[in-house]
């Protein structure tokens, strides 16, 4: 049992990846970063449960109320990012790179 | 009277008037000239009284005067004491180089008058002086050589006293560079001579009781090292090229310098080493040859020369080659005779030239200062017997050295040096003469300003003692007792001549003189042959000597200089290095393209990494568990 | 508080002081006088009190971090004396020239700054601690040349401090190599140079630390080929770093190869020693050609530094009594004489807006005081007899011919190579007439030459009684030459 909740955990975590990597919309990778932290959620649920040891389960409410925080901080970025450039996709944000030194 | 004080006051009376005026020079603006004139006449002067007291004592009493002042330098071995000697040698350079110089220093204080560095003259002068002693005094050779290089030093700064002309100061430069060559010769042989010697001591008696240590072939080196620092100074071949240009200077400098004191230095030198000289033949022979050919090409160039001290300049160089050439074949007491004459003569030569020059308005070529004999008769008279003196007629006192030198080179067995001096010293009567016919004895008549008091009696002092001094060392035909050669007591080598052999000798010699005397005064006085001498003869251009120098050491240095800075500094290590760098700069560069601030490529990366990490776990802890 | 300690921090803490609390400029510039005299009162008296026959005087040993062996150890002898008073003596004097000009805060606590580096780096004993000082010396160089320097300053700086700070890291990887082999061999870490003395290490090994040793000291002093920074750096940067890195801090890279090297890598450095002798011969003749056709004053006197530091290179690999006297005496007779030199460059600069010599002319007509004294100072550099250069150059010549005769006639042609360049620029630029340029130059002011003066007698004093100068080194010199028999043995 306890193995496919882990494979799911597992599987759910490299769309998380792939999607953070891969995708342009700021929106889009925000909503990758939450799957991350999901899938991160269900494996900590399944080992306590197989574990019969709660001390994961409050590891994993803990991740939960900081994603939520997360996400305030998030959509504040998206709206000082949007009125900045007009747009939500991630390559116009490159400031910071060598070709502009 | 101590020793110590006597020795000690002649050294430092002149380095202590010299400061003096220094201090004054720089503090008030404008000081009474005659302050400026007490001070150095009596640096000199005091110097050139003990002088002659020293002398005097050395000579009548044999007597031997040191003075220790303080170590120097003491490294193990290599000891150097600051210690003052006045043994017969010195004492005889004294005699005559102190009180030749307080003579000249009066001539200059007239020559000098109301000009506007005559302050900083006699600070150069009196540093001269004191430079001069120490060479003379010092008991052990680097000591010598400090004074040896000071003589240099200032003989630079006064050359190029007239700095307001750069050439001048060009010339002045040519002075010390060209001496500073032969300087180098002379360090050589002084550390090779310590190498060899060092540990028992290194004044002159230590190093002469030690000498037969040394293998021959060292010693050769050294001698001939030691030479060329001579060559430097007294303007031998080839390293003559100065003194014709010092005459840049003004002329109480030439007179001091070039006729009396530095330039027979080396010929102190070499005189000081006689013991070395004697054991190394094959050096000694070198040196006489050396000075045979600078005094016939000396004597040759001044015949076609027009500037008055150029002329007498070229004669210095010949004078001191007839001296080396004695020197050479081991008649160093001969030598040094006519080193003393010699500087008689030719300070009053010079100091003369000085008067006329003065007196017209620093003109100096010859053929615009003819008919000068009667605006100053006695300096005619004077300049007169200087030049019979050179030609060395009886009975004045160059004939007497003059003659030594020929009989000496006549019984060494080296037939041809003898003939190279005859030549020589024929062509000496033709130019000097050349010179006296074009001034003296001319149709146009010119009138000048008369020299002042100051500077004709100095002449007037030193134009006797020209005549007269022979009477020093009368040799045993004329029923003299050779004084000073038994005075000095140097080793010299013992030559043998008849005395009918001599005194045929001299009779040839005289006659043939006033032979070319005759001669020259068809040609030159009441003519205007001089006017049409060219001056683009190879004679007349000095041999093209400088020039050659130029081309074969001074461009190529320049061009070897500009290559070096550019093209090794610059272009191959600057580059390479630079080149170095701007890989470093490219490498940046390539690594820059991962970081383009784009957050994605950043994940990735972290993804990359994470991933490697986790790889690299796993097999450690499969490799634990 | 130890005198060593007192003349290390005095400057250093006042520099701190000084860049946090901004103050009136000319009360920094009092302020700094005051310090680098107080440095200077109390390093002549280190030097009169110095009693030349005991091995190692004042020294301070503190532990600072003594689980790696790393400890604040200080000590002065007669090597580091000559360093340590040329410094003292140096700074408050260039003040005394300069202080009309540099309004700039910066400029003096660098040299504060600076002055307790040299003397950090002079008289420490621990390799670590020496390391400190030889970088934090090098930091305000970078700024001064930076900030107020002339020319491509940016560029020059960046390339004078890479380089350098280059060699450094090779010195500190082979420091850190010497430390863990002395862990390997003694069992504990240590720094220290005493302890550091009896590690044996194989040949290569051996070669190898002693590279990274020299990379760092080559590039400092300079040797040929690690000159190119030379010439371009003195050309950019302003008076008061020339001086110092002229008259110190090369001088240091030398000062090290004695301390570090000959105490270290005795073998090594005897096996080497030819090629160094070679290098420093060449270099001593390439750079004194190099600066013939100089027409940019300061470059001129940047090669004829090289030409006389690689003259001391010389003196000290031949590594007999007299080359080692002889270099340590041309260090301090160069450091006057460059320092002294470099000065007048500077005040030459504030009254004419040139380097170029070729646009200078006929100042001893207008300024015959500042022509004196330049001429003096240029004749000193040449090694004129009664200066101390004379005396310098005299015994590193003995030194060669002691080794090698054909080195000696090598090393002698030391005397003609100054000349080359020399002559011609004092003629060039004092003599002829004047141009409208130097037209309105104006003479030595007071205080400039209450700065000139005494180096002027010092060089002097040096030159004709050397005796007791030489007496202080003499001993120190001996020991380090008898010692050549006891250290490392390879395998």
């Amino acid at each position: 049992m306890l193995k496919s909740y882990m494979i799911l955990s597992i599987i759910l975590f490299s769309i998380g990846m792939v999607g953070l990597i891969s995708r342009r919309n700021i929106i889009v990778i925000y909503m990758s970063i939450e799957l991350l932290l999901n899938a991160v959620n269900l494996s900590l649920v399944a080992i306590s449960a197989d574990l019969a040891d709660s001390s994961a389960q409050v590891v994993s409410l803990i991740i939960i109320a900081i994603a939520a925080s997360e996400a305030a901080l998030f959509m504040a970025l998206f709206v000082v990012l949007f009125r900045n450039k007009s747009s939500l996709d991630a390559n116009l944000f490159d400031i910071l790179g060598s070709k502009h030194e | 009277m101590s020793d110590r004080l006597l020795l000690n006051t002649l050294l430092l009376s002149p380095l202590v008037s010299a400061l003096l005026i220094f201090l004054i020079n720089i503090s008030i603006a404008k000081t009474k000239q005659y302050i400026y004139t007490f001070l150095a006449l009596s640096g000199s002067g005091i110097s050139a009284l003990i002088a002659l007291f020293v002398s005097y004592y050395s000579y009548f009493a044999e007597k031997l005067f040191v003075s220790h002042l303080f170590t120097w330098l003491g490294i193990g071995d290599f000891t150097i004491e600051v210690t003052l000697k006045a043994d017969s040698l010195s004492s005889f350079m004294l005699l005559f180089v102190a009180p030749v110089s307080f003579l000249i220093h009066i001539y200059a204080a007239g020559y000098m008058n109301k000009d506007k560095s005559y302050g900083r003259f006699f600070i150069y002068f009196n540093l001269f002086i004191f430079f001069m002693f120490l060479l003379i005094l010092a008991d052990n050779p680097i000591i010598m050589f400090i004074g040896w290089e000071g003589v240099g030093l200032i003989s630079y700064a006064l050359i190029g006293f007239y700095f307001e002309d750069i050439k001048n100061t060009y010339a002045g430069n040519k002075a010390f560079i060209v001496n500073r060559i032969g300087d180098f010769g002379f360090l050589s042989a002084l550390m090779l001579m310590f190498i060899e010697l060092g540990s028992g001591g290194f004044s002159y008696d230590a190093i002469f009781s030690h000498l037969t240590q040394i293998d021959n072939e060292m010693l050769t080196l050294i001698a001939s090292l030691l030479f060329i620092g001579a060559m430097g100074k007294s303007a031998q071949i080839p390293l003559f090229v100065w003194l014709p240009d010092a005459m840049a200077g003004p002329t109480p400098v030439s007179a001091l310098i070039h006729a009396a004191t530095m330039v027979t230095a080396g010929v102190y030198m070499v005189a000081r080493f006689a013991p070395l000289y004697n054991i190394t033949v094959d050096v000694s022979l070198f040196i006489a040859y050396i000075g045979a050919f600078s005094a016939l090409f000396a004597a040759i160039v001044a015949s076609r020369q027009y500037d008055i001290k150029k002329i007498l300049a070229y004669s210095t160089m010949s004078q001191l080659g007839f001296m080396f050439m004695a020197l050479g074949v081991g008649a160093y007491s001969t030598a040094l005779f006519h080193m003393f004459t010699h500087a008689f003569f030719k300070a009053v030569l010079f100091m003369g030239a000085g008067a006329i020059i003065v007196a017209f308005h620093h003109k100096q070529d010859i053929r615009q200062l003819r008919g000068i004999r009667y605006f100053d008769p006695f300096l005619f008279i004077m300049m007169f017997t200087a030049s019979l003196t050179i030609s060395a007629i009886p009975p004045f006192s160059a004939f007497f050295s003059k003659d030594a030198i020929m009989s000496v080179l006549y019984s060494s067995g080296h037939i041809e040096l003898f003939f190279i001096a005859m030549a020589a010293s024929l062509l000496t009567v033709y130019y000097m003469f050349r010179m006296i016919f074009v001034l003296f004895f001319s149709k146009t008549v010119q009138t000048g300003e008369r020299s002042s008091v100051v500077m004709i009696y100095p002449m007037a002092i030193l134009t006797l003692l020209s005549i007269f001094a022979g009477v020093l060392n009368l040799p045993e035909i004329f029923g003299g007792k050779l004084n000073i050669s038994t005075w000095l007591n140097i080793a010299d080598k013992d030559f043998f001549m008849s005395h009918s052999g001599e005194i045929l000798l001299m009779g040839i010699n005289t006659l043939l003189i006033v032979a070319v005397i005759i001669y020259t005064y068809k040609k030159y006085a009441y003519t205007v042959a001089i006017d049409r001498e060219s001056e683009q003869t190879v004679v007349a251009r000095k041999f093209c000597v400088d020039e050659m120098y130029n081309a074969a050491f001074v461009k190529p240095l320049h061009s070897l200089s500009t290559f070096l800075d550019m093209k090794i500094s610059n272009l191959l290590i600057n580059n390479t290095i630079n080149l170095m760098a701007l890989q470093y700069e490219k490498l940046g560069k390539a690594f820059s393209y991962f970081e383009n601030g784009n957050v994605r490529f950043y994940a990735l990366y972290i993804l990359i990494g994470c991933v490697m990490g986790f790889v690299y776990l796993y097999f450690i802890l499969r490799a634990v568990l | 508080m130890n005198t060593l300690s007192a003349i290390i921090f005095l400057p250093v803490i006042t520099g701190v002081f000084l860049s946090f609390f901004r103050i009136n400029i000319n009360l920094v510039k009092i302020i700094y006088m005051l310090v680098t005299s107080l440095v200077a009162y109390i390093s002549i008296k280190l030097y009169i009190d110095f009693d030349p026959h005991s091995s190692r005087q004042f020294v301070e040993f503190h532990s600072w971090i003594s689980e790696y062996g790393i400890n604040y150890h200080i000590g002065v002898d007669g090597v580091s004396i000559g360093i340590v008073i040329m410094n003292a003596i140096l700074m408050p004097l260039v003040a005394v020239a300069l202080y009309k000009q540099r309004d700039k805060h910066g400029y003096w606590i660098s040299l504060l700054f600076v002055q307790g580096g040299i003397m950090g780096a002079a008289l420490s004993l621990d390799l670590m601690l020496f390391y400190l000082f030889w970088e934090l010396m090098l930091l305000p160089i970078f700024f001064m040349i930076g900030l107020f320097g002339y020319g491509r300053n940016h560029f020059m700086t960046m390339k004078f401090n890479m380089y350098t700070i280059f060699g450094s890291l090779m010195m500190l990887i082979s420091i850190l190599y010497i430390a863990v082999k002395y862990k390997e061999q003694f069992g504990g870490y240590s720094f220290d140079l005493e302890a550091l003395k009896y590690i044996t290490l194989t040949t290569t090994q051996s070669l190898l630390v002693f590279s990274g040793f020299m990379l760092a000291f080559a590039i400092k002093i300079p040797i040929f080929p690690f000159h190119t920074w030379l010439s371009e750096t003195y050309e950019s940067a302003p008076t008061g770093a020339v001086i110092v890195m002229s008259a110190l801090m090369a001088k240091l890279g030398a000062y090290a190869i004695w301390r570090f090297l000959f105490t270290l890598f005795n073998e090594t450095s005897h096996f080497l020693a030819p090629y160094f002798i070679s290098l420093g011969l060449f270099g001593l003749i390439y750079f004194g050609i190099s600066a013939m056709n100089q027409t940019h004053l300061k470059r001129m006197f940047a090669l004829s530094s090289a030409s006389h530091l690689s003259l001391i290179v010389v003196g000290l690999f031949i590594y007999d009594i007299y080359g080692l006297i002889g270099a340590s005496y041309l260090i301090v007779a160069h450091a006057i004489s460059s320092a002294a030199l470099f000065l007048m460059v500077g005040m030459l600069y504030e009254r004419v807006e040139t380097h170029s010599i070729k646009k200078l002319g006929g100042i001893a007509k207008v300024a015959p005081r500042f022509a004196l004294f330049f001429a003096f100072f240029a004749l000193s550099i040449v090694g004129v007899p009664l200066t101390a250069g004379f005396v310098a150059e005299l015994l590193i010549i003995l030194g060669a011919f002691h080794y090698n005769i054909y080195i000696g006639f090598v090393a002698a042609t030391t005397i003609l190579i100054a000349m080359l360049f020399m002559f011609k620029m004092i003629s060039q630029v004092l003599y002829g007439d004047v141009n409208d340029m130097t037209a309105s130059f104006k003479d030595l002011r007071t205080h400039e030459l209450f700065a000139l003066i005494p180096l002027a007698l010092l060089v002097v004093v040096m030159g004709i009684f050397p005796d007791y100068f030489i007496n202080k080194i003499e001993p120190t010199a001996k020991s380090y030459l008898s010692e050549k028999e006891v250290v490392n043995h390879d395998k």
